[in-house]
């Protein structure tokens, strides 16, 4: 469905929550790939990503996999057959009026000198998961990371391929010198250079920010770049407490943080790890 | 500025080709190995283990950094036995079962090593079986597990089981990290020490083996 940048200018849009920490609720352990894990137990993955449109998610959850990160788990011949299934699987259960995402991951590699994974590694495993995402059709990309190189190149996949909206979202930490990601960059350094790139939409995502560090980051981000927000935290730093992980913030926490984030810019609000349907459903009672 | 504090200076900027060049200076001078490595390639990198826990410094310098410390070390290896270097212990060093995040462990890895220590680096995904061969095998003193996710943690306590069941608990210190892992979580598990960064790591491992 078109349109997607042009309701950002009337509308707030609410995320999914994220695939992992739902799914391992659902019988996934949390080891291994997730999105292989996904092509295995389709059901459960359609219900997952519908029990987060009834509560009133616009962006369906997706499950796509860069074949970089499949290596890993020694499943990068099943990248084209995974990609394909588990977009067609979106697919199928998402109505016209909501929108399918196609995630581009961050690699968890290094890009010389400080690694030896080639730039043209990295975009081709990009561009493989693009070419697949428009074949089967989806709404727009988000490009996800901490390294402004690789978005880079993700960024160059998406539009050597497509014409649908980008959106580059960071994982940043707090820091004693404010927040910054992984590999050092700055909520300001991120969005102006997201915005640089030509990304339509620029957010902050998972990492080790509270909600209300959250709106923080955003407020800054807001700041260094004229792009609409994208909201998508955790729910708190995970805890192993009696053989359970748990993430301590609750639907209530993150629905009272949620307008903050709207006032700091972000007109698209989800949740990473541990954020549940009931947490969505919260937030979209509070801001709609 | 000294020919030490050069090694160091190109060392912290993560100059790989220049702290080798200097090295190899220093060596024709004269200057003593064991204060190469101690004023010269150490000397950097602590500076590195600081401003990257003072967040002044960042994982692709770090790495950077490790880099040009090694190009220093590839250098004075062959020298460092016959000038009297010891290590200043032998650790064993994974990621555990089920686990493939591995960045924090090669950070520790690089400070440990940094520090004098031999690392034995498993890689990930690492059994507790593995952990304990390894460690009796090459006489280490230390088992150092990494875990990102609350769901690995667990392979920890294994392991520290498996230790004890081979009657070696009270030979072998355990430490464990992670983003995830805390003091109270080894503490439960009975691991003799945590750190919650790769700088601490190092404290923590000399603590662990009186070197303080």
């Amino acid at each position: 469905m078109s349109g997607f940048l042009q309701k950002l200018k009337t509308e707030v849009l609410i995320d999914s929550g994220p695939l992992s920490t739902n799914l391992a609720r659902r019988g996934y352990d949390e080891t291994g790939s997730s999105s292989w894990w996904v092509v295995n137990h389709p059901d459960v993955y359609q219900d997952l990503l519908k029990a987060f449109l009834d509560v009133g998610c616009d962006i369906a959850l997706d499950a796509s996999a860069n074949r970089l990160r499949l290596k890993r788990h020694g499943l990068q011949d099943k990248t084209r057959e995974i990609n394909y299934k588990v977009t067609k699987l979106a697919r199928e259960v998402t109505p016209n009026n909501r929108y399918l995402v196609s995630v581009l991951t961050a690699t968890d590699l290094f890009l010389p000198p400080i690694g030896d994974t080639s730039v043209d590694e990295v975009y081709e495993s990009y561009v493989e998961q693009v070419v697949i995402a428009e074949d089967v059709g989806v709404d727009l990309f988000r490009i996800t990371g901490s390294d402004i190189e690789q978005t880079g190149l993700a960024v160059k996949a998406v539009k050597d391929n497509s014409k649908l909206p980008i959106v580059g979202v960071f994982y940043f930490n707090p820091t004693p010198k404010s927040f910054r990601t992984m590999m050092g960059i700055d909520p300001t350094t991120a969005a102006r250079k997201l915005e640089e790139f030509g990304v339509d939409v620029v957010g902050t995502m998972c990492g080790d920010t509270s909600y209300e560090e959250t709106t923080a980051v955003l407020r800054e981000m807001g700041a260094a770049c004229s792009k609409y927000l994208w909201a998508k935290p955790n729910a708190g730093t995970p805890q192993l407490i009696n053989g359970k992980t748990v993430h301590p913030a609750t639907p209530e926490e993150m629905a009272n943080e949620a307008p903050n984030w709207v006032a700091a810019g972000a007109r698209v609000i989800g949740g990473c790890c541990g954020t549940t349907p009931e947490h969505i459903a919260k937030v979209v009672a509070v801001l709609k | 500025m000294t020919e030490l504090e050069e090694i160091a200076q190109n060392l912290i900027e993560g100059n790989e080709n220049e702290v080798g060049e200097l090295t190899q200076r220093a060596l024709a001078k004269g200057i003593n190995v064991i204060e190469i490595l101690n004023k010269g390639l150490l000397g950097g990198m602590n500076v590195v283990g600081e401003r990257f826990k003072q967040a002044e410094m960042f994982i692709p310098e770090v790495l950077l950094a490790a880099r040009a410390m090694n190009a220093g070390m590839n250098i004075l290896k062959p020298l460092l036995l016959s000038a009297g270097f010891r290590n200043v212990g032998s650790i064993v060093l994974g990621t555990v079962r089920g686990d493939i995040h591995e960045i924090g462990k090669n950070l520790v890895g690089i400070m440990l090593s940094g520090a004098g220590f031999e690392v034995i680096d498993l890689g990930v995904n690492v059994p507790p079986q593995r952990f304990i061969e390894v460690v009796v095998e090459k006489k280490a003193q230390l088992i150092g597990m990494s875990a990102l996710l609350t769901v690995t943690m667990p392979a920890m306590k294994d392991t520290i089981d498996e230790l004890k069941g081979a009657g070696l608990k009270t030979q072998i210190k355990t430490m464990i990290g992670g983003a995830t892992v805390t003091q109270r979580y080894a503490d439960e598990i009975g691991a003799d020490g945590y750190a919650q960064d790769a700088v601490s790591a190092v404290s923590k491992a000399k603590e662990l083996l009186n070197l303080n």
